[in-house]
């Protein structure tokens, strides 16, 4: 094991090599020299003044250095928050953690909180927004997203287990979860994926996801995440774990299950009835988008009797002059379609409106009526993208366009019998998944309990659940 | 993924190979038929789809490969409702009852004129008759007598349905 190196004037200098931000600061205090430093930008000026260097100031000249680091540790110097430091590596976490360490000569090193106030706050999500429900989503700032969760959860049984991931971003990462409420097993399983992780960084979602879950060979999505605080806590409350990572402005709840994702939070902002009538919509519009194009190629490629023929004669009309077939032109719509909604997210708000615009309407439409594709084949296309829209969990939907891809692409090549083998593979690798343990299909083997699709009424849930029946 | 790439380079192999069981056909090359008029003229049987589709030969079989032979894209039979016999082919019913390029139920007609295959589509569309195929062929097992609805052809492309 690697011995702890003392924590002086020189190491600590010698460890941030000579960074901008890096202040110091000297305190003659009768014969006592007393050296400070901390980093410009994490921490308060005036906090530093008021709550350590003035009240340092004050204490009596003719009291010893042991004496003047026992004082400003405890009782001297009024700060909420302040430690007792011995080693290089503990001072220099507290430092990068908005920290002023002031260090007494022969003694021993004192880390005082004086984290700077400037933060973003709470604003309405911007993703997954309701109409009705609370309006504070998370921000990149892990206390103040945990204080958010504990005003959720006025609760003593609300837990916190905060650990450093990152060898060298050193994120801040909160395991969180309400004991009595949710399975031990299930916390542990999580604090030992966070405490397995050997990792540089863990700064970006796919970082946090890929680790956390294993990184399996899926494009759906083990960990859900959400904005929303109020989501967040009722994820809590029915037992999942939470994560929290420093500098993502989300939450990460496990496990989740294909129910889970497909619920939005709306759900419960409106009566059972109309939450249940748009989960209905909401599937539906999965289905269509992840089959609608392969079904269109496979009946127009192969097909085609299946067709009423009026809607038959349609499609013949429209494709008469068209120069691709079938399958190219609705893969390479659909590729299209990938291609403007990539070029929207990487271009400003605005800018990104146009593109959808110019992309969407113009570029279509001219396509269309210089017969370079189908109007049938445009309508499908659309159709299915905007179907995906309909799906409330993002990461879930961005599995279903892959997916959406790879069954069009089977349907080129072998018509309906093609669709359904990939419809199958995909059941069959959704049947295979498993989120910290519970099946991804999980509410589905229940189904004819209820509660699987349609939003079950909440006194219905509420009487099953202290039944013990599942709700 | 190793796996999925060999699977998918097998699999497109196959496919320009041609060796795939599966046969497509671009919908924008089929011509459709919606009605079929079988005659028959100078000792040959006519049929006749619209839109310039006609074929003849001596025998049901070789007018239909005829028409198939002399036309530009894929005759295609799926979205065939009706099927009109004139008073000299009514023999021709039996074969088109053969023929599995026409559905079951595509509903048959005779008719003493010459009518367009567009124009009578038009109409019986909306005037739909009551005998198909299958009930002709489901007569002809029990050895009944099928009466066949008539189609009447006036002047100006105007039609008549006498159905029993």
């Amino acid at each position: 094991m690697q011995e702890k190196q003392p924590v002086t004037e020189e190491a600590l200098r010698a460890r941030f090599g000579g960074t901008a931000d890096f202040v110091e600061r000297e305190l003659f205090l009768g014969t006592t020299r007393v050296w400070c430093c901390f980093l410009d930008g994490l921490t308060s000026g005036g906090s530093i003044s008021d709550f350590v260097l003035r009240p340092l100031s004050r204490e009596p000249d003719t009291l010893t250095a042991p004496e003047l680091a026992a004082r400003a540790l405890y009782g001297g110097v009024c700060n909420a928050v302040a430690q007792r430091t011995d080693d290089l590596e503990t001072a220099a976490q507290k430092l990068v953690n908005g920290f002023c360490v002031a260090l007494f000569p022969g003694e021993y090193a004192v880390a005082y909180e004086v984290k700077t106030p400037v933060n973003r706050s709470p604003a309405p999500p911007q993703v997954e927004n309701t109409v009705k429900g609370a309006k504070d989503a998370f921000t990149e700032t892990v206390r103040i997203n945990t204080s958010l969760v504990r005003r959720h959860l006025r609760t003593p049984s609300l837990r916190f287990d905060q650990s450093v991931v990152g060898r060298r971003s050193g994120t801040n990462v909160t395991v969180v979860w309400l004991d009595g409420v949710t399975d031990p097993r299930l916390v542990e399983r999580m604090k030992r994926r966070v405490a397995e992780l050997d990792v540089d960084s863990i700064l970006t979602p796919a970082a946090a996801e890929e680790y956390l879950t294993g990184n399996r060979r899926t494009a759906f999505p083990l960990l859900q995440f959400t904005e929303r605080t109020d989501k967040f806590c009722r994820g809590l409350l029915e037992g999942r774990v939470g994560v929290l990572i420093d500098g993502l402005p989300l939450g990460y709840l496990a496990p989740v299950d294909l129910g889970r994702l497909m619920e939005s939070p709306e759900d419960l902002g409106r009566d059972y009835v109309s939450a249940s009538c748009l989960r209905v919509l909401r599937y539906a519009g999965l289905l269509l988008s992840l089959l609608l194009p392969g079904l269109y190629i496979a009946m127009a490629k192969f097909h085609q009797e299946m067709l009423p023929t009026p809607l038959l004669l349609a499609i013949i009309e429209s494709k008469k002059s068209v120069p691709f077939p079938t399958s190219f032109e609705v893969l390479g719509l659909l590729l299209a379609f990938e291609l403007l909604q990539e070029a929207g997210l990487q271009l400003p708000h605005s800018v990104g409106q146009s593109i959808s615009i110019i992309g969407g309407l113009v570029v279509g439409t001219a396509a269309v009526e210089a017969k370079l594709i189908s109007p049938a084949a445009l309508i499908v296309v659309a159709a299915a993208g905007i179907c995906g829209y309909t799906l409330p969990g993002h990461d879930f939907a961005d599995a279903a366009r892959v997916w959406r891809f790879a069954l069009a692409a089977l349907s080129a090549f072998a018509g309906l019998f093609g669709l359904t083998a990939g419809l199958l593979a995909m059941v069959i690798h959704l049947a295979g998944l498993e989120s910290f343990g519970k099946p991804y299909l999980a509410p589905f083997s229940a189904a004819r309990e209820g509660g699987a699709v349609l939003r079950r009424r909440l006194s219905a849930k509420r009487s099953a659940g202290e039944n013990g029946g599942a709700a | 993924m190793k796996k999925l790439l060999l699977l998918a380079a097998a699999a497109a192999l196959t496919a320009v190979c041609g060796l795939l069981p599966f046969e497509g056909r671009e919908v924008g090359g089929l011509l459709p038929v919606r009605a079929l008029v079988v005659g028959r003229e100078n000792g040959e049987l006519t049929v006749s789809g619209g839109d310039g589709l006609t074929g003849r030969g001596p025998t049901w079989q070789a007018a239909m490969d005829n028409l198939k032979a002399t036309v530009a894209g894929d005759v295609f039979y799926g979205s065939t409702c009706d099927v009109i016999f004139r008073v000299n082919a009514a023999d021709a019913v039996a074969d088109a009852m053969r023929d599995n390029r026409l559905r079951p139920a595509v509903r048959v007609y005779l008719t003493a004129g010459r009518p367009d295959a567009e124009d009578a589509a038009d109409f019986l569309r909306a005037h739909p008759g009551g005998v198909t195929l299958q009930d002709i062929q489901a007569a002809a097992l029990e050895r009944k007598k099928t009466e066949l609805p008539v189609l009447a052809c006036g002047s100006g492309g105007r039609f008549a349905l006498y159905d029993r």
